[in-house]
């Protein structure tokens, strides 16, 4: 109950910043809501009751016309509302959304990682996504509720006059009328988990049908008819999950039509027995009767709209959850940067991904003398990235501390940290849309070092190429009319970005990874000369292309086994060593094997 | 006339693919619709009772009413849930149809770049597109309530013909039930045709407004897809893009917020003369068949089922003309939509059945063949004549952009050669059916794509599987014990994508298990296109050493830029700029001078 009021105050909050007004709307809203319906039907019973009195033919029209007068401007009053409180319902989404997905660009790094914080995230991001969920219903949800619960106030006032036993069969209507809410509630909750899946199901099939690297694959292969069958079968599960839902709802519109049934049978034999004994007049039966049926559908509604805020106050937790996520890193002022001959230490760093029991990086110790070319080798899954991103101060050690030129990493103010890396990563993402913007990033511009840099990095050759220079658009699914960049040209690009941040420490996680041994050599040829006057990092496990760098080290399940250069591993014969032999074999074995003849290849090899 | 063939079109897919909803979703309407109706009608007979003091029929009445109200009540609660299922189904069907149509399409077009973002425009439009088959449905479901009042409508008003004019006072000719009729026509006639106009307009408007938001929307859905990858999230944080993206997105969204709102304005001016009007119709109604009733030609209870059915009309008529103008207010979409699920689907040239040969005994002969893509002069595969042995093991290398990947497309009849013939057997390939064409390769893509239901499925690429024969495939690819230790074994899903209780797998796994895949159809031709190129050293070590294991006695190729794998095969092809310019082992290859042996002391100088 607590939450539940903690919760219901944070919604008031938010739609009070989003916009005081709307809390006006809401009321006058509900007002004209409940009081229109009994407007309508009391026009019906006066005209009967005008006619059947015999009134004046010019009495009559302006009688009416007052009335409908009345009934026009309260119209009026709600389409006005209406329309505002929709309007406003799309801008507070909107809203919610750019407050959710700014939280989420500030957030830190390790903050965003990991299957829990994404499911953060997206609980969160989901709740924005259409009018059906959360931020999209609640405005909406609470003129429902409220203008629901005075229609039901207002009614059974009405029909009690009639009959004070309305009262008690009112009451049982509600009790069955509740009592299956919650069951149906407690049936979706129960429901929710298997429906998700199957949704998940239906939705992964349609982006699999979709799916560009797939084309060749369904031919060759054949593939339709063993979609057609799964697709078929989760449709049978869909069923087969909602028919016990689509049973409760079947006893629920049994019993409830009885009741409803019930409540009019006796509005209306009321209302007949004492117009016949003339206590009250025909034209009330209009009222007694229409007020019935009203009635009724105020109360299905009022008890859904209760069981609907109570879900959606359940469903501010995530929300809440999201937004109230704190600082991993230290976003005071730090002290001042060194921005020469940088050096790192690691001492003891030690790092475990959340929900993994394995620690990715287990105490690590490694200096890193300023203007070294260093390279980090290993297996998939070493942990050569991970050890990177705990350098560049996206992830935080569990254990241990990371110096810059003595002072520890937490010392420093984590945005004024972060330029002292220029990384270039495997994952080549777009987040701006011009050649220009993506060079210049999220920094300031400078005319002289830009040209520079385009010249340095061979971009100013592509430039060239197009129309709009180095305005091109480059993400052709926002801007249709702009370039598609091939993979060697994207690299050059990617090269200008990390050039014009200039910072003292180059980083290189494998950015090369589906190039062929060739072309990666010569991209690192590329950045093994613009990274002299820089403490550079570089990882590839193609170890041709790092065996020229000053230090190698080797790293296995999170430990550094061996440091060396190229010739001090490969004399050691260690793991190092294997790995180059292995991806050398082909190469080297052809040479000695002129003489011996084939053989080689049809033994040996473990799968 | 075009534009209405397309839009019969639309709706008979939309009933095709909706039967079991429509069915539904219309009985419900008619029962749900008439409900108030029947109210009117038995309130008129009960209120008429009343005035004539003649209650002995009243219970009756009142019994017949209720029995009626709730049976129509039942069937409407009871289809309810049935409907709503129903509609979520084709809802899903709905948005799948375009992507459905890759599956099928001629694989030229599936793999050109034009089709894959017409399919997204599609996809796009699906939902912002008021001509789309999603929208005509949701106009469908608006409007077939207000259809079925209107109906009701006209019936519960004729009444208003059988009325005793001779009652009507000297001077009152005008209330003549004819005369007041066409009174009320016009007056619907000219709400129509304002409504009509209005429509229109906000239609346009609607339009270019959607329009003006196709490049936020198409941003906004860019920017989401990347920001669920984690990993950007690295880049933006080193590269300070924070700021630079909540200022972007504030921005785009005020620009929609102020566009919206202009919207709105014009929504809120519309609405007082449209209330206007409707409030000016139901006085003229209450007035009209009061005065009647005031002069004796009617029973005072008609008023109620006179006045209801006016009112009832009145507001749905609007209703139906708005949603009928917004469904057609698009026709170029919709236009666009069935251009893309026109396009030829897969061809069934040849009929001719492939021989089933147990000795797998299939003979290629390639004589000049070209290739150019369509819609492309620049020829990708040029004058090639060459012809393949049954159990030989061929390497083609080549440089990028050599024609490699094109020349397997085209032996396997992905593509038909522009020029030039293949000939199986000494049949022309395009007189075989392509499906048993197709079975005869099994091929390991470079891009291949597994997915994400149980690992027996994707081995047996269907829905049932011999069990110890995909045992037995994964044992040969090294991946039998693996399986053997999962909870599920052969019934574990693939990844966490399409079922939560998944198994993630390795680069190395998936790639063994498309290995799998292909050895599993045990087909007599055996295609590897750089099958290693995304695997650590490790690994692509293993493959390499259990090659020969896997094909067996099959007819080989195998695909890579890396030439340390052609040495395990027995010929080697070289492409060049679309040219086969040396064909022969590794070890004359690497002797003679040419293409062959640069690229291999190119290659082989980093391993020295």
């Amino acid at each position: 109950m607590k939450e539940k009021v903690k919760y219901t105050k944070l919604l008031s909050k938010e739609l009070y910043e989003f916009k005081p007004t709307v809390f006006i709307a809401i009321l006058l809203a509900t007002i004209t809501g409940a009081a229109l319906p009994l407007l309508q039907l009391l026009l019906s019973a006066f005209v009967i009751q005008w006619l059947l009195e015999g009134i004046a033919i010019q009495d009559y029209l302006i009688n009416l016309l007052g009335f409908i007068v009345l009934i026009g401007i309260a119209q009026m009053g709600q389409h006005y509302f209406m329309i505002y409180v929709e309007e406003n319902k799309n801008h507070f989404r909107d809203f919610m959304r750019n407050k959710i997905q700014k939280k989420y660009l500030t957030l830190d790094y390790p903050l965003i990682i990991g299957k829990e914080a994404q499911e953060r995230y997206n609980n969160a991001s989901q709740l924005t996504d259409n009018n059906e969920t959360l931020f999209g219903r609640l405005v909406m949800e609470t003129i429902e509720l409220f203008s629901s619960f005075v229609g039901v106030l207002l009614y059974i006032n009405i029909l009690s006059q009639l009959e004070s036993l309305f009262l008690i069969l009112v009451a049982v209507f509600l009790l069955i009328v509740v009592v299956f809410n919650v069951w149906q509630v407690k049936m979706d909750k129960s429901l929710f988990s298997a429906k998700a899946a199957n949704t998940q199901k239906l939705r992964y099939l349609r982006n699999v049908y979709g799916e560009s690297r797939i084309t060749k694959d369904v031919r060759i292969f054949q593939m339709q008819s063993w979609f057609k069958q799964v697709e078929d079968q989760t449709i049978d599960d869909y069923h087969a999950i909602h028919k016990s839902k689509v049973k409760l709802t079947w006893t629920e519109s049994s019993l409830v039509n009885m009741g409803i049934i019930g409540l009019s049978a006796l509005s209306y034999i009321r209302s007949v027995q004492l117009i016949a004994t003339g206590v009250i007049p025909v034209s009330s039966f209009v009222v007694f009767a229409g007020s019935v049926t009203i009635l009724a559908q105020t109360i299905i509604t009022f008890i859904n709209a209760l069981g609907k805020m109570n879900t959606s106050l359940n469903e501010t937790k995530k929300y809440d959850h999201f937004m109230s996520q704190g600082e991993v890193f230290n976003h005071k002022e730090g002290k001042a940067l060194p921005d020469k001959a940088i050096s790192i230490e690691l001492r003891n760093v030690s790092y475990t991904y959340p929900n993994t029991d394995q620690p990715t990086i287990k105490n690590v110790s490694l200096t890193i003398s300023p203007y070294e070319n260093l390279a980090i080798v290993g297996e998939n899954g070493a942990g050569k990235s991970t050890l990177t991103n705990l350098i560049a101060g996206l992830l935080k050690p569990d254990s241990g501390e990371i110096y810059i030129n003595g002072i520890p990493q937490s010392e420093f103010n984590i945005s004024e940290y972060y330029s002292l890396f220029a990384p270039v990563f495997q994952e080549k993402f777009l987040l701006t849309y011009s050649i220009k913007e993506t060079i210049i990033q999220g920094l300031l511009f400078d005319e002289m070092k830009y040209k520079r840099v385009l010249k340095l990095s061979g971009m100013t050759d592509i430039i060239s190429r197009f129309k709009t220079k180095d305005e091109t658009k480059i993400v052709r699914a926002v801007y249709p009319d702009g370039v598609n960049l091939s993979g060697g040209q994207l690299q050059k690009l990617k090269l200008a970005q990390a050039l014009y941040k200039d910072a003292p420490v180059l980083l290189l996680d494998e950015p090369t990874a589906a190039l062929d041994p060739i072309a990666e050599h010569q991209i690192y040829q590329d950045y093994f000369h613009f990274s002299k006057d820089k403490l550079s990092i570089f990882i590839s496990h193609r170890l041709s292309s790092t065996r020229f760098c000053d230090r190698i080290i080797y790293l296995k399940h999170g430990e550094i086994t061996e440091v060396g250069t190229h010739d001090e591993l490969m004399s050691n014969q260690q793991n190092y060593y294997n790995l180059y032999e292995a991806q050398a074999y082909y190469y080297k074995h052809d040479k000695e094997e002129v003489e011996t003849e084939d053989e080689q290849i049809a033994t040996g090899g473990v799968i | 006339m075009k534009r209405l063939a397309i839009f019969k079109r639309a709706f008979k897919d939309l009933f095709n693919i909706g039967k079991r909803y429509y069915t539904l979703f219309f009985i419900q309407s008619i029962a749900r619709s008439s409900l108030p109706f029947i109210g009117f009608i038995y309130m008129t007979l009960i209120v008429d009772a009343l005035t004539r003091n003649d209650l002995t029929a009243i219970p009756s009445l009142i019994v017949q009413f209720l029995s009626i109200l709730f049976v129509l009540q039942l069937i409407a609660g009871w289809l309810e849930p049935l409907v709503t299922n129903e509609e979520s189904l084709l809802l899903r069907k709905l948005f799948a149809e375009p992507n459905k149509k890759m599956l099928t399409m001629h694989y030229h077009y599936a793999e050109s770049s034009e089709v894959r973002e017409q399919l997204e425009l599609i996809n796009r439009n699906m939902m912002s597109s008021q001509s789309s088959l999603p929208m005509i449905n949701v106009r469908v479901h608006e409007m077939t309530p207000k259809l079925i009042s209107i109906i009701w409508g006209i019936i519960l008003l004729s009444p208003l013909f059988s009325i005793n004019t001779t009652s009507l006072p000297d001077g009152f000719w005008w209330m003549h039930p004819g005369f007041i009729i066409l009174v009320f026509l016009i007056l619907i006639a000219i709400s129509v045709v304002i409504q009509v106009t209005i429509s229109k307009k906000s239609g346009k408007r609607l339009t270019a407004m959607l329009a003006e938001l196709k490049q936020s929307n198409a941003t906004f859905f860019y920017e989401y897809g990347i920001l669920n990858d984690t990993q950007s999230g690295k880049e933006i944080r080193l590269y300070k893009l924070t700021d630079k993206m909540i200022k972007n997105k504030q921005a785009d969204s005020d620009y929609t917020r102020k566009l919206l709102t202009e919207n709105y304005k014009r929504f809120r001016a519309m609405m007082v003369p449209m209330t206007g009007l409707f409030q000016i119709m139901t006085y003229l109604t209450y007035a009209y068949v009061g005065l009647l009733v005031l002069f004796g030609a009617l029973p005072v209870a008609l008023i109620i089922q006179l006045s209801s059915a006016l009112s009832q009309m009145v507001s749905a008529l609007p209703d139906v003309i708005q949603h009928g103008m917004m469904m057609i207010s698009s026709p170029n979409e919709l236009e666009e939509y069935y251009r893309f699920m026109d396009l030829p689907d897969e061809e069934v040239v040849g009929s001719l059945p492939v021989e089933k040969r147990l000795d797998n005994e299939y003979h290629f002969a390639i004589k000049n063949m070209s290739f150019a893509y369509p819609g492309s002069e620049e020829a990708v595969l040029k004058n090639i004549t060459e012809s393949f042995e049954v159990g030989k093991k061929y390497a083609i290398v080549g440089e990028n952009g050599s024609g490699k990947t094109t020349f397997i497309k085209l032996l396997t009849r992905l593509y038909e050669p522009t020029e030039g013939t293949i000939k199986m057997n000494k049949i022309d390939a395009k007189k075989y059916d392509l499906r048993e064409y197709f079975n005869l390769f099994g091929v390991v893509f470079q891009d291949y794509h597994l997915v994400g239901f149980s690992l027996g499925q994707n081995v047996s690429v269907h829905p049932t599987f011999d069990h110890n024969k995909v045992m037995t495939t994964l044992d040969k690819v090294g991946l039998g014990d693996f399986v053997r230790k999962l909870p599920n074994q052969l019934d574990t899903y693939l990844g966490t994508e399409f079922d939560d209780s998944g198994q993630s797998v390795s680069g190395g796994q998936e790639q063994k298990l498309a290995i799998a895949r292909s050895l599993y159809k045990d087909a007599p031709v055996m295609i590897l296109d750089e099958p290693t190129a995304a695997l650590d050293p490790i690994t692509e070590f293993e493959i390499y050493q259990n090659f020969d294991n896997l094909v067996e006695d099959k007819t080989a190729f195998y695909i890579s830029h890396r030439l340390s794998s052609s040495k395990f095969c027995d010929d080697i092809l070289v492409f060049d700029k679309g040219e086969v310019i040396q064909r022969g082992t590794h070890k004359e290859l690497v002797k003679e001078d040419g293409k062959y042996k640069d690229l291999w002391s190119a290659q082989a100088q980093y391993y020295q």
